[in-house]
């Protein structure tokens, strides 16, 4: 995995995404606090069981964005700057050099994912559930596969797409996966042509809501529905498995 | 060679648990749910409506793909799938082919729906939906056997706007009909049938007042709410009540005199109505055929002179 | 392929656009020597080299290596990954070779000392364009190859710099390495190199050996044979 952990190392050196991570983090760790000030249908959320899953929601896109940008170049710009060729000369294979800066992605991702639950560790702490902090791996773990599905996603369309074209599309089935939830409520008010296409989107974009939402089930301790966790480790799978499969020529 | 068949492996592996932990057809949850409306039935009847049965409308659960739609036939039921008739998220009565049926989404759909539109501070438990099938019943029976009178009172699609637009935003009459509430409100809390004659023969003041204020089609609409849906949401109440007693008055008594815009506080009102009307004769149900207000029966229990035109 | 033979090319070929940039180009490298690549900027001889590495897929053509030999590549323009120290990036490509890490470790030392490299914690996006050319022969001797392909390895070097090189090629030619030099500063070339072959528009415009120059210099020979003067 050294081609992985170099580019991880590179990524990490470029200062960017934790710039982008503390950012983040000061945003989560404003509206955990009660400094900042959310309210819904006029009512000011301020207990933790309302509170959790919203933070887990902000975590969740901030996350799925972050691995948009940072995985979009990675690859394309291995065969621009032609560092590749290097690469190439010692053998190795192009499906293993693309999984494993796709591996490289994925865990940047994962490591801004945990830069971010730093301040939900903080919002627990803040709300007395101290005993009950040990939730958080799980929740990490399961929030963790919407970052594999995106950062994979990207990282395969990144291969075979122009880096515009696959930014585009990377972005907006991210964004469809995060707002799963409502555009499904979304095609049942509004039915017809329109209802359909939004169904036929929602049956081939990954769930990134729902996998968001058995994480915040976790920290509230509410039961976790595993076929929602199972499906998004399939998507991971497909994603992962195109990274593998698709082929980019050598300039 | 072998990582290829690894690779293999854990995606059959991942397939197989995405199906076996899948759920298809109609859930375990929304059948309980049937079985056990279905079940009020047996134990409490009609609720005092002559020829009113829970049983004898279809009810057509929707997923979102399809709908379910479940039969009462021979002390069971029989489940059919079939593509929705509305594909939409509605709690309605449907007329479908030569009869009416329930339309309801699934309790996930519905559970899904509601939390999201009130940022998780609403949750849409089980006795909810078991009371919305009854609800939703008792107008599909009202549309099979009643359904005269009440196309008379009905404005079409417009009318939530009527209301919004004319009742809602006349101050005057929207004080008059906070203050009809509160009594409505009241004479449902007591027993005592002095103080209900009191209370409506106010109301009936206050409710003469309002009407010179108010347009003959809003009043009209105004009334189609009160005595059809509020004689529903009085059904949905009385199975509430038996499934959940310990949030009943919270929400189905003491939001009674809450004033909101739109058509809500009519069917909180009729409801009122129903129950003040249970307190003074409990047979009024048994031929009330929805031709004249409910609140005129309460007029006539209590000796309360009435206006001739309505 | 004969045993004397490293490396042989028969007639590669690729075009652009329909414009012929290698055009069946043949030749060989022979066990030990080193190898002149000569031709003007533009004649086809990155991607030559880069066809025979298989970098850039060739229309037509064959390319045989002598078995079991470990090539070692300089690029023309070498690029790196901007964040990482030149120790780094060597241990990178070390480990992609597979080559153990205390071994790794002893020969990247050795050999940053070899190209005039200090082993500093600079990035290598603040190297100078001599440094980046070093670190580029350093990574292609990773491993000890037994053929070392080197494109423009002077390109960006100052004098004392390219001398300093062309005596390291030496010296690597005396352990028994073959080199095959890609160049236009034919200067370098005359000095160090046995033979090549000399192209024009990507075809064989001719050959040179060392030993039949005669009173010509390189520079008349290449003259001669592509055109132009030296005046």
């Amino acid at each position: 995995m050294i081609i992985a952990f170099t580019s991880l190392k590179e990524k990490i050196r470029r200062k960017e995404f934790t710039i982008v991570s503390v950012i983040g983090a000061l945003i989560l760790l404003t509206f955990g606090s009660g400094s900042g000030s959310l309210t819904i249908n006029g009512k000011a959320v301020t207990d933790y069981s309302s509170l959790a899953p919203i933070l887990l929601t902000v975590v969740n896109a901030i996350c799925c964005g972050l691995s948009v940008v940072m995985s979009l170049g990675t690859i394309p710009n291995e065969y621009e700057r032609r560092t590749s060729h290097l690469v190439w000369i010692r053998k190795i294979p192009q499906h293993r050099y693309h999984g494993e800066l796709a591996v490289a992605n994925i865990l940047s991702g994962l490591a801004s994912e945990a830069i971010l639950f730093l301040a939900i560790l903080i919002f627990m702490i803040s709300y007395g559930k101290t005993g009950e902090l040990w939730r958080l791996i799980p929740a990490y773990l399961i929030l963790g596969i919407n970052i594999t599905i995106v950062s994979a996603m990207t990282s395969a369309f990144s291969i075979i797409l122009p880096r515009p074209v696959s930014g585009a599309v990377s972005a907006a089935a991210a964004l469809v996966g995060i707002f799963h939830g409502l555009l499904s409520i979304l095609k049942d008010i509004i039915g017809g042509f329109a209802g359909e296409m939004i169904k036929y989107f929602l049956k081939v974009i990954p769930n990134l809501h729902g996998i968001q939402r058995e994480a915040g089930n976790v920290l509230c301790e509410k039961p976790i529905d595993l076929h929602i966790i199972l499906t998004g480790l399939l998507g991971a799978y497909v994603f992962g498995v195109l990274i593998l499969v698709f082929k980019r020529k050598s300039s | 060679m072998k990582k290829e068949i690894a690779v293999s492996l854990l995606g059959a592996a991942l397939t197989a648990g995405v199906i076996a932990t899948g759920s298809y057809g109609l859930s375990k949850d929304n059948i309980a749910i049937y079985e056990q409306a279905v079940a009020l039935e047996q134990e409490n009847g009609n609720f005092g409506f002559e020829g009113f049965a829970i049983t004898d409308y279809p009810v057509a659960f929707y997923d979102g793909d399809h709908d379910y739609v479940i039969r009462w036939k021979d002390n069971g039921y029989l489940i059919e799938r079939r593509r929705p008739v509305i594909n939409s998220i509605a709690a309605t009565a449907y007329s479908v082919d030569d009869h009416y049926e329930v339309l309801s989404p699934t309790v996930e759909k519905m559970s899904s729906f509601l939390g999201m539109m009130s940022g998780g501070s609403w949750e849409y438990e089980r006795e909810d939906c078991v009371a919305t099938l009854w609800h939703e019943a008792f107008h599909c029976w009202q549309l099979t056997n009643y359904r005269g009178p009440i196309e008379a009172l009905w404005q079409g699609k417009a009318a939530e706007n009527l209301i919004v637009e004319h009742a809602d935003t006349n101050r005057q009459a929207v004080s008059l009909f906070e203050q009809q509430a509160a009594l409505l409100e009241n004479a449902v809390k007591t027993d005592d049938i002095d103080k209900i004659r009191e209370y409506i023969a106010e109301y009936k003041r206050l409710d003469g007042e309002r009407r010179a204020l108010l347009s003959i089609d809003v009043t009209a609409l105004e009334e189609y709410y009160t005595r059809v849906e509020g004689s529903a949401r009085y059904i949905e109440a009385s199975v509430y009540y038996r499934l959940a007693p310990e949030s009943f008055k919270v929400n189905y008594i003491d939001n009674i005199g809450e004033y909101g815009e739109g058509s809500n506080k009519y069917y909180r009102a009729g409801m009122a109505q129903c129950m003040i009307l249970d307190a003074l004769n409990p047979q009024w149900k048994k031929d009330y055929d929805f031709s004249q207000p409910l609140i005129h029966l309460i007029y006539t229990e209590l000796n309360i002179p009435q206006e001739k035109n309505f | 392929m004969e045993e004397l033979k490293i490396l042989e090319c028969n007639n590669l070929t690729k075009s652009y656009h329909k414009k012929p940039v290698v055009n069946h180009l043949s030749f060989h490298v022979n066990r030990g020597e080193i190898f002149a690549f000569i031709g003007s900027n533009g004649a086809g001889k990155t991607t030559a080299v880069k066809m025979i590495l298989g970098l850039v897929p060739m229309d037509s053509g064959e390319v045989k290596f002598a078995e079991n030999i470990r090539v070692g590549y300089s690029p023309e323009t070498p690029y790196f990954l901007p964040f990482l120290t030149g120790y780094e990036a060597l241990d990178y490509y070390g480990g992609l070779q597979k080559i153990p890490r205390p071994e790794r470790r002893r020969e990247i030392v050795k050999l940053l000392d070899t190209v005039g490299l200090e082993n500093s914690r600079t990035k290598i996006r603040n190297y100078s364009k001599g440094m980046l050319q070093r670190l580029a022969l350093a990574q292609s001797l990773l491993g000890s190859p037994d053929l070392l392909i080197l494109d423009e390895p002077t390109a960006g070097l100052d004098a004392p710099g390219r001398v300093e090189i062309m005596g390291l090629m030496e010296t690597l030619k005396k352990s028994g390495r073959t080199i095959m030099i890609n160049s236009h500063i034919l200067n370098d070339l005359e000095r160090i190199c046995d033979r090549g072959i000399i192209i024009k528009n990507g075809a064989r415009a001719g050959t040179w050996n060392k030993t039949d120059l005669g009173t010509k210099t390189l520079e008349e020979v290449f003259l001669d044979l592509v055109g132009g003067t030296t005046k």
